[in-house]
Order: C-alpha cells, then sequence, then structure tokens
C-alpha cells in the first residue's frame, strides 16, 4: 500500500531525507504498528520512537486506542508537540 | 443565536488595533479583554519562525473558538495567529473576546491562549543568524492548558 508522508516541526529535521510516497511493508491497523512499520522503513526512523510526536491521517489525529484503515494513498502526517502563540 | 469565533490565521503581519475593531461585539456587550503575543528579544535572536499545517492547523483554531464560545458567556471572540517568519517585536497571536460582563472575557482569553499553545498544531523556531532553535512547549503550557481541559494533554 501507498502512503503519502510529511514531517511538521523539529522531527521534520531530525527524520532528514525521506520519500514522500512510501509502499508500506505491512497494513498497520493500530497507530503503534503504523509508527513501528515508518519505523522500520525510514532511514532515521528512530526518531518516530518519541512519544511525544503525535500522528495524523487525512488530516485527522489519531489515538493509540483507534482501529486504523488506512486506504490507497492515505496521507500520513507526523507532527512535534505544538508550540504555538 | 450565538455567533461564530472570528478565525484569521495570516502570514501578514498582525496589527492588534485593526483587529479589535473587527470584534463583532453587540449592545449586550459591557466588557473587552484583549491578549496579544509578541516576539520578545533576547539575546542574539534576529527572527522567529511559525510552522503551520496547511489544513490541521485552521480546524484547530475553528474548534477552539467554537469551545470558547460554548464554555464562556461572550457575544464575540477573535483569534488571530500569525505563522512564518516574525521580527522581534512584532505580534505572532492576537485574542480579543466580548462578553457582557469582564470574568467571562478575561477568563475566555486565558483560556483561549493556554488551550492554543498546546492543541494548535504551529512549531516555534528562533533564528540566530543563519542558524536555529526549535522552541518545545515546557511542562508548565501543558500544565495550563490541563487546568482548563481537565487532563494532561
Amino acid at each position: 500500500m501507498k502512503i503519502k508522508l510529511e514531517f511538521f516541526g523539529p522531527v521534520r529535521d531530525r527524520i532528514g531525507d525521506y520519500p514522500a510516497t512510501l509502499t508500506l511493508d505491512a497494513c498497520p491497523q493500530t497507530l503503534d504498528a503504523l509508527v513501528a512499520t515508518l519505523a522500520g522503513q525510514l532511514e532515521n526512523g528512530g526518531v518516530l520512537l518519541d512519544p511525544h510526536l503525535r500522528i495524523a491521517i487525512n488530516d485527522q489525529l489519531v489515538t493509540r486506542q483507534q482501529t486504523l484503515t488506512l486506504g490507497e494513498g492515505a496521507h500520513i502526517a507526523v507532527l512535534s508537540p505544538f508550540s504555538g502563540g | 443565536m450565538m455567533e461564530q469565533a472570528d478565525i484569521l490565521l495570516s502570514s501578514a503581519p498582525l496589527d492588534p488595533a485593526t483587529l479589535n475593531k473587527r470584534l463583532s461585539a453587540g449592545t449586550s456587550t459591557g466588557a473587552v479583554a484583549t491578549f496579544t503575543g509578541l516576539v520578545r528579544g533576547k539575546g542574539a535572536l534576529t527572527a522567529l519562525e511559525l510552522q503551520h499545517h496547511p489544513v490541521m492547523t485552521l480546524t484547530a483554531l475553528n474548534t477552539i473558538g467554537a469551545a470558547a464560545m460554548a464554555r464562556f458567556d461572550l457575544t464575540a471572540l477573535l483569534i488571530a495567529h500569525r505563522f512564518g517568519r516574525m521580527k522581534i517585536g512584532e505580534p505572532i497571536v492576537h485574542i480579543a473576546t466580548a462578553a457582557p460582563h469582564r470574568r467571562a472575557a478575561l477568563d475566555a482569553v486565558s483560556y483561549t491562549i493556554d488551550v492554543l499553545k498546546t492543541q494548535a498544531p504551529f512549531w516555534k523556531r528562533e533564528w540566530y543568524g543563519d542558524t536555529s532553535r526549535w522552541i518545545e512547549p515546557t511542562a508548565e503550557d501543558h500544565g495550563k492548558a490541563a487546568q482548563w481541559l481537565g487532563a494532561m494533554t
């Protein structure tokens, strides 16, 4: 399954170069499984194991309790802790 | 009928005086309160950059605005937030509330800025010439939001 990938905030610098589109090796159904899959497939993927990061799928934040339904072309955003205002 | 919050997300400089005129307060308004967050000069800081998410940031500001309107007895609420690169002294965020009584106007301003800091997708980076440093939210930021939201976020 192909997904689109984007990083925001400090994690964008920490991850370094990354592919805008990624073919996932698995079809994760939980947030933890998704993070583990991404961490395993990206060169600096270990930075994704930071528990303070948030993940959005198609512009919606997802929680650990949710069952994920990733569709082809899903847009996954990895968000650093927010620091506005 | 309760008015919706007025939300502005802008790459252009914010002018608090102009923004206050957008506050659609009616004749039942007895109090107006405002908060403006500015880029604070310190050391060799040359600029502050605010990054945002192209969709989720505006959605979050609308959600926070709607929550404040529902929680407090307001006649109007304005949230204006800047993104992009800012100079020292420029406004980052401006919040204005109008209410029949002062307590609601003041509390709604505090609620909005405290919640916004940890719930709206913005990322702040300080620039010192050609080098930069990301600003992470502090435990105090999370604690202030949690006071309003009832749990650590």
